[in-house]
Parts: C-alpha cells; structure tokens; sequence
C-alpha cells in the first residue's frame, strides 16, 4: 500500500509520525521530571516539619520524654496539625497518633520516604529518627497527583492539535517543495514526438530540481537530435532508394519494347522487372518501418467497409492456398464497419494470411475468423503446422526474423513486425494466440472508433 | 503534346523522353528547379512532368509559380515519396495526376493519354469490350446474355485490362496495378486469376476475348 502512496503523503505522514513521536517522549519527560521536582520540594517540607517537631521538644520542658501520658495534640504546632503525625518510643511504643489516622499506623513505613495511602488518600510518609524517638510524618499527595493528572491531561489534548497543526504545515511545505517537480512532470508530458523540440522550464533557485531539469533538458536535446536523424533518413533514403529503382523499372520497360530484344531476352527482361517489383516492395516496407520508428507513420483512417478489404485478401489467399492443397474456411460478417485506413490494413492481413499459408502443412487447414465486437474488431487467423517453439515465441516479431528456421520457406521476417506496427498505429494489437500441437493462431484487434 | 519533364536523374529523365517520344509527343528536359522554372514560364507547353524532390527548387514550389503565373498547362507529380500528404499537397497546389516512384512506363503514358483528351472521358458505368460488358457498380458481366460474377480480385483485374482494350500489360504492371503490394507469389497470382477470368469468360465461347502475348503479357480484345 506504501507504493500507491505520493511522495507528498508520504512526506507529510513521516514528518507528522516523527514530531509526534518526539512530542510524545519530550512531554512525558517533562512530566516526569516535574513530578519528580514536586515530591522532592515536599519531602523537603517534611524534613523541615521533623526538624521543628524534634527543635519544639527539645525546648518544651515536661515534655513526652517525662510525661509520655499527657503527650497530646497541644504539643504539634497549629501549622503541622493537617499532617499525620505517628510518634513511637525508642523501642517502638506508641507515643503518639494523629486523631485523624484513625485505626490506621504508620509505624510499618520504611525509613526514608515512601508513598502509601490512608483512608484512599495517597500520602507521602517521612520517616525521622532522633535519639529518643521515631517520627511519622504524612502529607496529602493528592495535589501533586492532581497537577500530575492536569498536566497529562493538557499534553494529550495538546498532542492532536500540534498533530493537526503539524500536518497542516508539512503538507504545506511538501505543497510547496514539490510543485516544481509537479511542473516538470506535466511539462515532460507535452514532449512528445509531434513536439520534441519543447523544453522544460528552468527553475529560478539553483537547487536538486535545477539540476534534474538540466539533466532532463539535456537528454530531450539528444532524443531530438536522433529523431530528427531517423526522420532525416526515412525522407533521404526514401528518395536514394527509390531513384535508382524508377531508372532500373524505366530502363528495363523501355529494353522490354525495342525492337532489338526477342522472345527469350523479353522473358529475362520480365523476370528482371519482377526482381525490381520485389527490391521496390522490400524498400517500401523498410522505409514504412523507419517512418514507423520516426513517430512519422500517417495513417488514412476513413470510416470504411473494411469487408472489400477482405475479399481481396482472402481470394489471393485461397488462390495460393488451394495451389498446396490447403483447405480455407473463412467466416466474417456482411459488413465489417471501421475507422481504418485500409491500405494498412490490407499490409497487415496480407502478411498474416501469406504466413498461414507459407508455415502450413501441404493439405492442411487455414481460418480466418472475424468478429466486430466494439470497440473491438477481432480477426483470428489460424493454421495448421508444427507450432512455434517457446523459445522462439518472444522472437517472431522482431525483424528478419523467421517463424521457423526452415531456410526453404522465402520470405524477408519484415512481415509480422511489420503487421504488428500498423496494427499498434492504429491503436490496436497483434498477438500470438495460439501455438499448440499442429495449430498456429494470431489475434488481431483493431479499435472500431479512432480514439 | 509538348511536354515538360523536370528530372535530376539524367537517366530516368532519358528514358522518359525516349518513351515520350516514341508515343508522339514532343519532349524537353530540365534537371533542376530554377532551369525548370524558366524554362516552363517561357516555353509554351502543354503538360509538365514534375519530379517533386530536386535540387534548388522542388517541385511543389515550381508548381505554385506556374500557377501564380495563370498558366493552364496540366502537370503531373512524380514523387519517391508515396506519402498521402505529398498526395494531397500536391493536388492542392492543382497537379492533374500522381505517380509514386518507381512506376510502369506505360501507366505513365496511359495517364498523359488521358489528360491530353481536350475533354476528359465521362466515368464509365459499363464498360464493353466485344459481346463482353461489365457494370462497375453491381461488378457483374455478361457476355452474350449470359451473366457473370467475379471474386474481389477478378474483378479488379479484369476492369484493368478492359479500361485499355487491346494494349498489353506485362505481368509486372497487372501484379503493380491490381495487387499494389508485392506478393511472395506474383506471377502465380496474375496465372491464376487470368486463368479463372478465362474460364468465365471465353470457355463457353467460339472467340475468346483473353489474350495472351508471347514474352510480353497479356491483353484483352475483341478478334
């Protein structure tokens, strides 16, 4: 989930988990620390309240050192009377107890202080010893306890607050932080090929985004560059291949009529020109894949009755199909309605249908398949023969590369790249569908509606 | 005609004014754009033959300066380039026809023919070669009452051949023409479908229509 996650939540989420994490320790130091400072100022009460206590019987002549009996509350001063007092003799008796302790002693508190309760009142206990006697003292806690309970509560009232007001900021801040990244991002996305020659807009500050813009900058300089070079060499090799082609073509037709060539140089002369048919095919389908390449193909996309495309392809097909005595079956709706441009699509169907035949087995089957589901228009063409080795799958569409490494079978393996270039053109696809025993299959798919 | 042919390939340009020649019309060459230029603005011609890449001065631009001129000379594009947008351009800029390079000599010959006629032939809807007619938009034929029907290809290669009634097309041209693309088997196509047109054509007939001519091709026309 942390993946789906923007950087600029996850900016903010850190910044807000940390500075919680950190207020949270600070005020529970603060806390222990204040509470630690209270007790301690009060233990320092009860020292001074001993030393009192012990300085008045001192001074206090006929007192409990001589009348243990008529030791009674007239002889702890006005100021200590809320305490709790416990008095015990040297070898533990009872001298003296605080009416309002009640039943309760605190003779059993350990020396030093310690915290315990009376009645359900926390009470801090000093315990003092001079040489005659032990002396009790208790204080009430219940202050300290309720700054304490005060003090926790304002930290955590204050904690979502902070919280809130942290988050706020962060998120303000990695707003801010961001926003050049933001901007570089949706300036990259006009770059495309139709606008190479955009760059990104530099930063003011000379900071990491300054660079990362430069960098990007300077990159787009190179991808133009190579750009221009493939659309440069798809125009320059289009018009240096094909003039010396248009010479051969004219030179052979202009030899074909003169009076001087008889019958059999005519019939080399034919084959001739045949091979310069086959040359000027060849060079158109380079050409074609270097314009592919360039970002530069145009397609013709008409709304069209791609069904007469077809036909066309399908009589070549079965013409060439019955010659090996490979059975066709073909099945395709009335019309076929599409945005298409159909002299691609014709490339692409005539590749698919002369490969079905070419990688068939002699007497086998071939099926062409046509279903117009939008927005798709599926077209399946299916043959029989050895299926195409898993390692070769991934293969078979890259250039000059054969189905099978049957060196009889001609053909340039520009064909299916080819095939599945137009079809992405047209935002379609080409697939291998099916290669199982004696079976080959491609998937076709062109959208209906241009998008 | 007196015909223009703007060409830097020296060979090429040969050739096509051998063939011109040799159809009867008159011929003059230039090799780069501005030579074309004046040449075209001084010389009274009636068709120019435009190479679109050259050296100094295309030839899209040779064309807007003619028209610019208010000269009425038909023109006809020839371009490496069979790019639509070429195509359109150059139509735009008011070319008469169209060639992608490299192209049949005798299609180029037929398309001058057809822009010399002084009025351009009305579309066909039928047309008829003997006892033979074929109606382009129901792509049926009948011959001697009897009806006939033709597969997508048959038909393209037939309407082909009975557009120019008696001219030969070498099997090259028909496979250029009806097929546009190259098929791994060409000439066994052309075979073929020529074949299947004459078993529905001539089979049932005392005069066949289909000819074929020894080293050069085929033709189609009435004996």
């Amino acid at each position: 989930m942390s993946f789906s996650l923007s950087l600029r939540s996850k900016i903010v989420l850190l910044a807000v988990a940390s500075s919680i994490v950190v207020l949270v320790v600070g005020a529970a130091g603060t806390w222990l620390m204040l509470r630690h400072v209270a007790v301690r100022e009060l233990d320092a009460r009860l020292n001074t309240d001993a030393k009192e206590l012990f300085r008045d019987f001192d001074n206090f002549t006929g007192g409990p050192r001589d009348q243990r009996a008529e030791f009674t509350e007239r002889f702890i001063p006005l100021a200590l009377r809320e305490r709790w007092i416990e008095l015990a003799g040297r070898h533990g008796e009872l001298l003296y107890r605080s009416e309002s302790l009640g039943d309760t002693t605190l003779a059993g508190a350990p020396p030093g202080f310690s915290n315990r309760e009376i009645d359900g009142q926390p009470v801090r206990v000093g315990v003092f010893e001079s040489e005659e006697m032990r002396l009790y003292i208790a204080a009430d806690l219940g202050e300290i306890r309720r700054f304490e309970r005060n003090l926790g509560m304002a930290f955590l009232l204050a904690l979502p607050v902070v919280g809130l007001s942290l988050a706020l900021t962060g998120r303000w801040l990695a707003h801010r932080a961001l926003q050049p990244i933001d901007e570089v991002t949706r300036a990259a996305g006009q770059i495309t090929a139709a606008r190479l020659d955009l760059r990104l807009p530099e930063p003011a500050a000379r900071d990491e985004i300054h660079r990362l813009v430069a960098v990007l900058n300077a990159t787009f300089e190179r991808l133009e560059r190579s750009f221009e070079q493939a659309v440069r060499f798809s125009a320059d090799a289009s018009h240096q291949l094909k003039t010396p082609l248009s010479v051969l073509r004219v030179g052979l037709d202009a030899l074909l009529h003169s009076p001087k060539c008889d019958g059999a140089e005519k019939d080399a002369v034919n084959e001739l020109l045949d091979q310069v048919r086959r040359l000027t095919s060849l060079t158109e389908d380079l050409l074609l894949l270097a314009r592919v390449d360039a970002g530069r193909l145009e397609l013709r996309r008409v709304p069209c009755d791609l069904r007469h495309v077809f036909d066309e392809c399908l009589d070549d097909a079965r013409t060439i199909a019955e010659g090996r005595g490979i059975t066709l079956e073909a099945s395709l709706p009335a019309r076929i309605e599409a945005e298409a441009d159909p002299g691609r699509v014709t490339i692409i169907l005539q590749n698919l249908l002369e490969n079905a035949v070419k990688y068939n087995r002699a007497g086998g089957r071939l099926c062409l398949c046509v279903k117009v589901t939008p927005p798709w228009l599926e077209v399946i063409v299916g043959n029989s023969g050895e299926p195409i080795a898993p390692e070769r799958r991934a293969h078979i569409f890259e250039r000059f590369s054969r189905g099978l490494s049957d060196e009889r079978i001609a053909g340039t393996g520009l064909g299916l790249s080819l095939a599945r270039e137009l079809a992405r053109a047209h935002g379609g696809e080409l697939e291998l569908s099916e290669s199982a025993d004696d079976w080959i299959g491609f998937t076709l798919r062109l959208p209906v509606v241009a998008r | 005609m007196r015909v223009l042919i703007v060409e830097d390939e020296p060979q090429l340009a040969r050739h096509l004014a051998t063939a011109l020649e040799g159809a009867g019309h008159q011929p003059c060459i230039a090799h780069d754009g501005e030579e074309a230029l004046t040449v075209a603005l001084g010389g009274d011609f009636d068709l120019l033959v435009l190479d679109v890449n050259l050296p100094r001065l295309g030839g899209f631009e040779i064309l807007k300066r003619v028209r610019a001129a208010h000269l009425t000379v038909r023109a006809i594009m020839l371009t490496a380039r069979g790019e639509v947008e070429d195509r359109v351009r150059g139509l735009q800029l008011g070319a008469d026809d169209y060639l992608a390079k490299p192209f049949a000599m005798a299609e180029l010959l037929a398309r001058i023919e057809a822009l010399g006629r002084r009025f351009p032939a009305e579309p066909q809807k039928v047309l008829r070669v003997g006892d033979l007619s074929l109606d382009l938009e129901t792509r049926e034929a009948l011959r001697g009452g009897r009806c006939i029907e033709f597969s997508a290809r048959e038909f393209a290669l037939l309407k082909l051949l009975m557009r120019e009634p008696g001219r030969v097309f070498s099997r090259t041209e028909l496979c250029e023409r009806v097929w546009e693309r190259e098929h791994e088997y060409d000439t066994k196509l052309v075979e073929v479908f020529i074949g299947r047109l004459r078993r529905k054509i001539d089979e049932e007939s005392d005069a066949p229509l289909i000819h074929t001519v020894r080293h050069a091709g085929y033709k189609i026309e009435a004996s």
